[in-house]
């Protein structure tokens, strides 16, 4: 990689960030010096700006929507607040203090809360946000109750000590600043992709490598670190901390805040969080239905605007933005993750033995075994509902098996869950085709090309600094992507969204996402249903050239003919069980196949 | 620790209980039959307290007139509700969850702010059904927490008759387990949907009402009932009619138990939220529901 390349990509990852940074800060000036803006809003703008990217990073990106984040802020605010009138503690030990006990509180909620599904997540951290609110009002003696507690220091750093609002607004932004772009850095990384790719379909991200649980729960840590940063200020700002300050009405309007900027973005937030910071000095006169008013106002955003100001922005902004040349490598280079495949040898790849699974009383599949040799092509067939797909599921660790050993490589696959099981070298298609619809052809390919991201710290932390590794990393995963989408045939496609394409293509962008991980086993279910005469050669193609560099491949197929000239070996099944085993050529006319097929 | 205080504590707690279980059945209701948590129920309680209130002491109704109108016009905040949450939702193309429980909380806010703009923000007390004590066993009980609990206990019977044995109930029923095959089959998913939301609200002004004359009401207060009603809802489980009593009363009782210990108050707050938390990672379906396949 040149250096030229390194600066043009570092400059086309970054230009979201500076172009926000700069066009709000003129507006921003425009507004102060024709007096529509205060310099007391604008500091506080900073602070809940802060605290709108924590909520972003959980729910526009990974998708669950916490309403607990009033919880973690009001821990940031009361923290400092309690420590400097019971210990005498300053802002900075406080903080850092509170932000620890913050992003502790995040790590165990979100371990509790991350198997909740759906609304149920909602309503968990909606009861830790309350019970918050409720320990502040009931614990006099600590948080001083209804009345609130005051005499909370300014930060002192490093010798300077942030008295003036100029100076401690100077701070806030600051800080905020800091954190938007390393917010940025995470939405341009692998990380947040793979978060886009959960937020998506929760399945297919594990099945591509995605540590979903994992990553889930570092990113509810981080937002929490975020949101409890953004209190201590608040509390420092203010000199005083109230309880109604974190009530329902502090979350609706940090809500309205996000949707009304833009949920998924980052720098929506930054509209969001100051247009609600000036509201209230518009509807002054109004103060006694501000409640009433906000509650109106957030419904009308939520039915009638849901994608918010800059969902709008962007959608606006497609029509004229050129679509980014994708890099292209030269043509005819193969992916490196398949040159990266051992070739084939004698040995037995995978070995399945003795494989049950049933639901209720239906023994979905019965003792099934078989094995798969590198380099070779094994279809299942039969009849629908005979257990082809189960027991692709149950390989892939979508669902769990009852009994028998599934043994890749060497490794027990039983237990494992779909991430693990996929970096051991087993990567597969779906049925019914689920790709992450709200990312790009070539963002699908490259979650592939990373085996989805492991989810750990220093993953995330990596991504969050932008270290140069990681950069590298970007760029070499979208070479790799750019040669996987070539060699399929859908590199013109690769900056297109998903969610634009016809069937046939997107099971063949599924097929790309899994090649590129360069697996040792390709699991294909009905990959071929949706292609005409002409895709098919293609794709007979395809896996011959998967098979010659000692890729193995189990294929589920409908189309006879088709699964006959491409197979090696055939494994036939029927009611749940394996009844013929063999070579293209025995299984056509072994009599129990033909009675399943023909009736006897 | 003597008996007599031990019993007291208990027969408190399940009064309270009752109230909890009343809020948690709404959420088990509509969360059933729609999958839409709908964070509104506490508002519910509130309007119908108010109503109550203003109809005795303003309009000077008899309690039971007062009781049967104020009902009537909650469940008229449900079926708002319901119209709204599902204004543009068509059984095969249901609108997503988090935009349905984010417009239950808008409204919510839009209910507790007409509340503020009608009654201010002043605590108020409600009449009691029945005033005056009796003693059990030299626990001394008040006779209105004897039609809290009891208006529970037949609520929910009623309710699983209902939900067990009637036509609509069953479509209920159908619609929570797979809303387009129910709409296929014939079954008008709006009007349950309807009927849901409208019985959910009932259900909660008759705690509102109830429990008026013991905790007072303010425009507030619907955020409490509300964590007490999910509480309940998440402890007890997917059951629909046993899963939030077997919550709501269980979490009455911890609370008014915590009351006897020094500190009481403050771990009232906090152990219903670790209890939650430990259900949620020991049995996340919760206490009763069957364990998903």
């Amino acid at each position: 990689m040149t250096f030229r390349d390194q600066v043009a990509y570092l400059a086309r990852r970054n230009v979201a960030f500076f172009v926000t940074v700069v066009a709000y800060a003129v507006v921003v000036s425009v507004m102060l010096s024709a007096g529509w803006l205060f310099p007391d809003v604008l500091v506080t703008t900073g602070i809940f700006f802060i605290l709108v990217m924590s909520l972003d990073l959980v729910y526009g990106y990974a998708g669950l929507l916490s309403l607990g984040h009033i919880g973690f802020f009001a821990v940031g605010a009361y923290g400092v607040a309690i420590l400097a009138n019971q210990f005498g503690l300053s802002w900075g030990v406080g903080t850092v203090l509170s932000l620890l006990l913050d992003t502790g509180i995040g790590v165990l909620l979100g371990y509790a809360f991350m198997r909740l599904k759906g609304s149920y997540f909602m309503l968990g951290t909606l009861a830790f946000g309350l019970v918050v609110q409720a320990l502040i009002r009931v614990w006099f003696s600590v948080t001083g109750g209804d009345a609130g507690l005051g005499n909370i220091p300014r930060p002192f750093i490093f010798g300077a000590e942030f008295k003036s609002n100029l100076q401690f607004g100077t701070l806030v932004w600051i800080t905020a600043a800091i954190l938007f772009w390393l917010s940025m850095n995470i939405t341009r990384s692998r990380v947040g992709r793979a978060l886009r790719a959960i937020r998506s379909d929760e399945i297919s991200a594990a099945s591509s490598g995605v540590n979903v649980a994992r990553l889930k729960v570092n990113v509810f840590a981080l937002s929490a670190a975020y949101a409890s940063l953004s209190g201590s200020l608040f509390a420092s700002y203010n000199n005083a901390v109230h309880p109604e300050s974190f009530s329902l009405g502090a979350l609706l309007d940090l809500l309205m805040m996000l949707f009304f900027g833009g949920e998924g973005t980052i720098w929506g937030g930054l509209i969001g969080a100051t247009i609600m910071r000036i509201l209230p000095d518009v509807i002054g006169p109004f103060h006694a239905a501000k409640l009433l008013f906000s509650g109106i106002v957030f419904v009308l955003i939520i039915f009638l605007f849901p994608q918010g100001l800059a969902g709008t922005i962007t959608s606006l902004l497609a029509k004229y933005r050129r679509s980014p040349a994708s890099v292209r490598p030269p043509d005819g280079q193969l992916p490196t993750a398949l040159s990266q495949i051992p070739a084939p040898s004698g040995a037995i790849l995978l070995k399945v033995t003795d494989l049950c699974r049933s639901f209720g009383g239906l023994r979905a599949v019965d003792a099934v075994s078989f094995e798969v040799k590198p380099g070779h092509v094994k279809s299942l067939i039969g009849p629908n509902g005979a257990g082809k797909t189960t027991v692709l599921n149950l390989m892939s660790g979508v669902l769990t098996t009852d009994s028998g050993e599934i043994l890749l490589d060497g490794h027990a696959l039983r237990g494992r869950r779909s991430d693990q099981i996929s970096r051991l070298g087993m990567q597969r298609t779906f049925q019914h085709e689920r790709l992450f619809t709200q990312l790009t052809v070539i963002e699908n390919v490259m979650i592939g090309c990373e085996r989805g991201a492991d989810g750990s710290l220093s993953e995330l932390l990596l991504c969050t600094i932008g270290a140069g590794s990681t950069l590298e990393q970007e760029m070499k995963a979208r070479h790799e992507a750019m040669r996987c989408l070539a060699l399929i045939g859908l590199a013109k496609h690769a900056d297109d969204l998903v969610s634009n394409l016809p069937h046939g293509q997107r099971k063949l962008v599924e097929l790309a996402r899994a090649i590129a991980a360069g697996p040792r086993l390709l699991l294909l279910d009905e990959t071929a249903a949706g292609l005409n005469d002409a895709e098919k050669i293609h794709f007979k193609n395809l896996v011959g050239r998967f098979c010659a560099h000692g890729m193995a491949v189990v294929l589920i197929e409908h189309d006879t003919d088709f699964v006959m000239e491409l197979s090696d070996e055939i494994v036939v099944m029927n009611f749940g069980q394996k009844i013929a085993d063999g070579r293209p050529a025995e299984i056509s006319r072994d009599e129990a196949v033909l009675a399943a097929y023909l009736g006897s | 620790m003597r008996t007599d205080q031990i019993l007291q504590v208990i027969l408190t707690g399940l009064s309270q209980g009752g109230i909890y279980a009343l809020i948690g059945l709404g959420f088990s209701l509509v969360s059933m039959s729609t999958r839409v948590l709908n964070l509104a129920q506490g508002a519910y309680a509130v309007w119908g307290g108010f109503l109550f209130i203003a109809m005795v002491s303003a309009l000077g109704l008899p309690p039971l007139a007062a009781l049967g109108l104020a009902i009537i016009a909650t469940a008229l905040l449900g079926i708002v509700t319901e119209r709204l949450v599902h204004i543009r939702s068509k059984p095969w193309r249901p609108i997503s969850l988090d935009v349905a429980v984010l417009s239950t909380l808008a409204l919510s806010v839009v209910f507790e702010g007409a509340a503020f703009l009608v009654w201010g923000p002043d605590p108020q007390r409600g009449p009691a059904i029945q005033s005056g004590v009796f003693r059990l066993f030299g626990a001394v009980v008040v006779w209105q927490s004897v039609w809290m609990f009891g208006a529970m206990i037949v609520l929910s019977v009623a309710l699983h008759l209902f939900l067990r044995h009637t036509w609509m109930g069953q479509a209920m029923r159908a619609c929570a387990q797979n809303t387009l095959a129910a709409h296929l089959l014939g079954i008008n998913v709006r009007r349950v949907g309807l009927v849901t939301f409208g019985i959910a609200a009932m259900l909660g002004a008759t705690a509102g009402m109830l429990v008026s004359p013991v905790t007072w009401i303010d425009y507030q207060i619907g955020g409490y009932f509300m964590l007490q009603g999910v509480l309940a809802f998440l402890l007890g489980g997917e059951e629909e009619v046993a899963g939030p009593v077997v919550g709501g009363l269980l979490l009455g009782i911890v609370e008014n138990v915590l009351l006897l210990f020094p500190g009481g108050g403050l771990l009232k707050q906090v152990i219903p939220m670790i209890l939650l938390i430990a259900v949620l990672l020991w049995r996340p379906q919760g206490l009763l529901a069957k364990r998903a396949a």
